[in-house]
């Protein structure tokens, strides 16, 4: 199916609980927790359609990183295959990667951390913040 | 929790604090939505005392179930009740609820205070003049919490003395608060620590330090700061920490005027007014600190939304993130 398609059905939601259940409701918190519904509804489809390129630009830029950094690929953790992996693969291989950056990163961390080294961790770093905000899920992101 | 429940359980609540002779009234309950971590309800509270009728303006903090942070109610009231054997203008505190068995969630209660708060103060409508006299009158403001005499009043007793480690102290704390929210990893946090433990300043003294001093926690009445709010993060420290949380790249918006009350002008202000020479690196070591505590609170944000705790969904946001990365960098001297 895909009309409706998920973002549809995630706006009618939205719409629906705004002119069927927030007009009828009171000011107080059963009214404040659908109007956060609702607007968390709306961010989370707004983000839909951005999610899996979202997700294969980052793997692609941290697999980039750690080899640059010289850290050999987990040959038992192949590459997911977006035209047959679902988004829950995507999200578990992309968390693996940034788990291994992270162990880098970390105060104790495996690798010595030269200048170089920290400069590509840190152009990284930015490049993923970047890339987090261009979702826009936080209200915190303008 | 609505307003009928809290107006019958702050009548019970009083009726326990003051003896049913008292005859506790509460009048004119109602919520208002200012901060992020507490909930906050205003209300007047008459009683008779030997007699006569005694009228109160207070004010019932509660605890959210969750939120960006978490700290303890009990500690804040002693904190407060603390600072009333000092020149610092810190509310009068009256009652504490420690594990919310009567307010529902714990909660303290303490004296509504005339005035306003306004976060951007510094650079809103007023004539710059005005603006730059009351900035230095917030930082004589900040130099009378660091002067206060913590041991004399007892605050010894409710915190320890970090002494010259007070950085590693508050750096191992917001880590511990990280490790414990953390839902997924931070690379970025992981490098920031590491920039963060190799560079890690002391503390020359040990003074009073509120944790999130603006203007947005000081009641302006007739535009002079009066009371000055929210000692939930307060705690024994390094004054730096404070001047770092003050002259964050974050949040300069409401602490400096763009060329009339710079980030020099204030920590020479603070040195006129406080006999004591800054450590200008000290400072940045704690502005990096500074974005460091507003990721981790974002973080925790993140897990009280996920648990169902709080309804806002909070994430590190690239500002926090983006700043914190080029602070640490600053200090650990990497090549741009």
């Amino acid at each position: 199916m895909l009309n409706p398609s998920v973002i549809d059905l995630l706006v009618g939601v939205a719409d629906g609980l705004r002119a069927e259940v927030l007009e009828v409701l009171e000011p107080g918190p059963a009214r404040d927790q659908v109007t956060a519904a609702i607007a968390i509804v709306r961010r989370v489809a707004r983000a839909l359609p951005g999610l899996v390129p979202y997700l294969l630009a980052d793997i692609d830029d941290l697999q980039a990183t750690l080899a640059l950094l010289g850290v050999p690929p987990d040959a038992a953790a192949p590459r997911p295959d977006p035209g047959t992996d679902g988004l829950d693969v995507l999200i578990a291989f992309d968390l693996t990667l940034r788990d291994r950056i992270a162990a880098l990163a970390e105060p104790d961390g495996a690798l010595e951390l030269g200048a170089p080294e920290r400069r590509i961790l840190i152009d990284l770093l930015g490049r993923m913040t970047e890339r987090d905000a261009g979702l826009r899920l936080s209200p915190w992101e303008r | 929790m609505s307003e009928r429940e809290i107006r019958s359980r702050l009548e019970s609540f009083l009726c326990v604090r003051l003896g049913a002779a008292a005859r506790p009234r509460i009048d004119d309950v109602h919520r208002v939505s200012v901060g992020r971590s507490r909930e906050n309800w205003l209300f007047d509270a008459t009683w008779l005392d030997g007699g006569t009728e005694v009228r109160e303006s207070l004010i019932v903090r509660r605890d959210p179930l969750g939120g960006l942070l978490e700290t303890d109610r009990a500690v804040e009231y002693a904190v407060l009740a603390a600072l009333q054997a000092t020149p610092v203008p810190a509310p009068a505190v009256r009652w504490l609820d420690a594990d919310g068995a009567e307010l529902g969630r714990p909660s303290l209660v303490m004296v509504r205070e005339p005035g306003e708060c306004d976060y951007f103060v510094l650079n809103g409508e007023r004539p710059l003049e005005d603006r730059v006299a009351l900035a230095r009158r917030l930082c004589a403001l900040l130099v009378e919490v660091h002067r206060a005499d913590w041991a004399g009043a007892g605050l010894g007793d409710v915190f320890g003395d970090p002494g010259p480690e007070a950085a590693t102290v508050e750096l191992a704390g917001w880590e511990s608060i990280l490790r414990r929210d953390q839902l997924e990893p931070y690379p970025e946090l992981e490098l920031a620590l590491r920039g963060l433990r190799a560079t890690v300043p002391r503390s020359p003294r040990t003074v009073v330090v509120h944790g999130d001093f603006k203007a947005g926690n000081v009641l302006l009445r007739d535009g002079e700061p009066g009371t000055l709010l929210d000692w939930e993060l307060a705690h024994l420290g390094d004054p730096h920490e404070d001047l770092g949380w003050i002259t964050q790249p974050l949040r300069t918006r409401e602490h400096l005027i763009a060329g009339a009350w710079e980030r020099d002008d204030l920590l020479a202000y603070y040195e006129e007014l406080s006999g004591w020479e800054v450590d200008r690196d000290a400072v940045r070591w704690w502005n990096a600190l500074a974005c460091f505590k507003t990721a981790v609170m974002q973080i925790s944000g993140l897990r009280s939304y996920v648990e169902g705790r709080c309804d806002e969904l909070y994430q590190p946001t690239a500002a926090v993130l983006g700043t914190l990365l080029d602070l640490v960098d600053e200090l650990t001297g990497a090549p741009a």
